[in-house]
């Protein structure tokens, strides 16, 4: 990687990788852990290296020190767990993959019976009583459900 | 953490990792966890062998040990885990109304002050809705009944409560009841009937009087002088107990404004003078109405980070002292960090419990993925609803494009900073908070304040657990 073309604090910082160093898509990911702090363009420069360039979000400054330290050490993270990833794809698809066709092989649950007649009618006889019920609290002026401003009227000045 | 790859790394299996303050946190997909200072995970990540005699058992034993993977207990704990992937909506939040009596400065959930048209729920709506949640997949469900505040529905509500406590018995599938009061309506009349639906109770407690009156204003009157009435009655109830049926511990619910922020103990302390088990430390999120008031009572990550951190710390110091009082998002957390389990918080589930693990229901019988999907429905952007409850059932629901949307945006392995990341195992992404904050279901989780909120909470977690004896206290947070 080469070093940043400006000085500590600046408006564009831009890096050179190499991608024999860094293949793309691990400079995507650096560049993208990054792009919190700061605005990230990637252009490829011909076949050997691409150019990532950071600007600052509307009104901010970069620090291209800090920058340049932070975007080093994400680039070395993501070749490391570039080949982690890489070396243990085929078995943690094979883990999932018996775990979620264990899950697949459970029997299914009976289908949940509809309700009988003499179900029906239960329920129907229950809806009936409660609503009985609320038409008695209610006639006996019951008047729990009502804002502040159906029972007092709306307030017309400030809080209190 | 600058590691060069090694030919050797061979030897290590799919591991995550992160620096927390100096040393290394490593996962892995089995939800299983290890720190290192950062010479010993310099060794292992070159050799994948345990930087000392005394890793060998532990990271063997959590899959941390390629030469050791004990493929049929991994694969087990990861379904056990996971188990939530195979149930369906287990959660069913019915919004009895959007009226309100209250004006809180941060309300997410669209509250009117009138009735009008649309904003309570009919009984035959209500019931519809009950009908389709017994429908659903999931072995047992939850019902839950939120508003605005929904004791202004009361005729309805309590015939939903009966019903669906018939249709339990008939169907045979266990049924839990939730409400959530600011409790302001609350009488020992309806207080009886809820408890003997053995119908859990859940308010908003923002702590000591004076934060939590400017926080939830009510016209004439202290909303606080009410929660606390009422917490002490349940809690009273619950401690007694009594024959016939089971009483729950009444729970509450804080969310933090900006004038929380520097007020962490006092407000522990207020919960724990109340008797209360749980505290929920909530963030804001700019959904809703909550979102224009974001200037006045909004807080960066960093801010939240900082108070929850604090808190929690204070919290952990009470329960040394004989306080028995949990953080709740620790707790869930914990759940599924130290005890392999899911403990059903939607929010953090890859993926997000959107359309497959919870719906909500509007006043006019319309389905949305979650309640924060719903809340910008009555916004006026109907994204994310998957359609009426009067022509829809499962098969509708899973491929309706709402919950597609949000499976496919929510999927972990398809953001590209939460694939990679150590918390990755318990973490989980909100669609609607991304399109809310970002214009954008997936996100972007480098400038994302939900993810830095939650980075936050589990830096300040498993920094707590690299500390013996306030891991032996976090260990007592997780489902007994």
């Amino acid at each position: 990687m080469s070093r940043p073309r400006s000085g500590s604090v600046i408006d564009k910082v831009p890096f050179i990788v190499k991608l024999a160093e860094h293949p793309l898509d691990n400079v995507r990911y650096a560049a993208y852990a990054l792009s919190g702090v700061a605005r990230v363009a990637l252009a490829l420069k011909g076949r050997g290296s691409v150019e990532v360039t950071f600007s600052p979000a509307p009104g901010g400054k970069l620090d291209a020190a800090a920058l340049k330290k932070a975007f080093k050490r994400e680039l070395q993270d993501e070749a490391l767990r570039a080949r982690v990833f890489a070396l243990n794809a085929g078995l943690r698809e094979h883990l999932i993959l018996r775990a979620m066709a264990a899950a697949a092989a459970k029997p299914a649950p009976p289908p949940e019976p509809g309700l009988t007649p003499e179900q029906e009618r239960e329920l129907e006889a229950l809806i009936a009583s409660v609503e009985k019920e609320i038409k008695q609290e209610s006639a006996a002026g019951g008047r729990a459900a009502a804002t502040w401003e159906e029972r007092y009227g709306r307030k017309s000045g400030k809080k209190n | 953490m600058a590691v060069k790859a090694a030919k050797r790394t061979e030897r290590v299996p799919q591991v995550y990792w992160r620096d927390i303050g100096g040393r290394m946190l490593l996962t892995n997909d089995f939800g299983s966890y290890a720190v290192m200072t950062e010479a010993e995970f310099r060794r292992y990540m070159k050799t994948g062998a345990p930087p000392s005699p005394a890793f060998r058992d532990k990271l063997g034993a959590s899959g941390f040990l390629r030469e050791r993977l004990d493929m049929e207990a991994l694969a087990a704990g990861w379904r056990r885990r996971n188990a939530f992937l195979f149930a369906g909506p287990g959660l069913h939040i019915l919004v009895m109304t959007l009226r309100c009596n209250q004006g809180c400065l941060y309300c997410q959930s669209g509250a009117v002050r009138s009735p009008g048209p649309g904003t309570d729920m009919s009984w035959e709506t209500a019931r519809r809705c009950v009908d389709l949640a017994f429908a659903s997949p999931a072995p047992a469900i939850t019902i839950e009944f939120q508003g605005g505040e929904p004791l202004l529905n009361w005729g309805v509500l309590k015939k939903t409560v009966d019903y669906a406590r018939s249709l339990e018995k008939k169907k045979g599938k266990p049924l839990s009841l939730a409400l959530i009061s600011n409790f302001t309506l609350m009488d020992e009349k309806k207080a009886e009937f809820l408890l003997s639906r053995e119908c859990s109770i859940c308010t908003s407690l923002d702590g000591p009087a004076d934060l939590h009156d400017r926080n939830r204003p009510f016209s004439g009157a202290s909303s606080h002088a009410a929660v606390v009435r009422w917490l002490k009655y349940f809690k009273r109830r619950s401690d007694r107990q009594g024959p016939g049926y089971r009483i729950f511990k009444p729970g509450a619910l804080l969310t933090v404004s900006r004038d929380s922020l520097g007020r962490g103990r006092e407000i522990v302390d207020e919960y724990a003078g109340l008797g209360l088990e749980d505290i929920f430390l909530r963030p804001l999120a700019p959904i809703g109405y909550a979102k224009r008031a974001w200037p006045k009572i909004g807080y960066s990550a960093e801010e939240f980070s900082r108070f929850y951190a604090g808190t929690l710390d204070h919290i952990i110091a009470l329960n040394a002292r004989g306080t028995r009082i949990k953080e709740k998002t620790a707790s869930m957390f914990l759940e599924k960090i130290l005890a392999g389990r899911d403990p059903g918080f939607m929010d953090a589930r890859c993926p997000c419990g959107a359309g497959v693990g919870q719906l909500a229901y509007d006043p006019r019988g319309q389905v949305y993925t979650c309640d924060e999907g719903r809340m910008m429905g009555w916004e006026g952007d109907d994204m994310f609803r998957i359609g009426d409850v009067r022509g829809l059932d499962y098969g509708r629901i899973a491929s309706a494009p709402a919950s597609r949307a949000c499976c496919a945006s929510s999927n972990l392995e398809q953001q590209p900073m939460c694939s990679r990341c150590a918390y990755r195992p318990y973490c989980g992404v909100c669609p609607v908070y991304n399109f809310e904050a970002q214009r954008s279901l997936w996100g972007h989780m480098p400038s994302n304040g939900r993810c830095a909120v939650f980075m936050g909470i589990f830096d300040a977690i498993f920094r707590a657990l690299a500390s013996p004896k306030k891991a032996k206290i976090l260990a007592g947070w997780t489902a007994e």
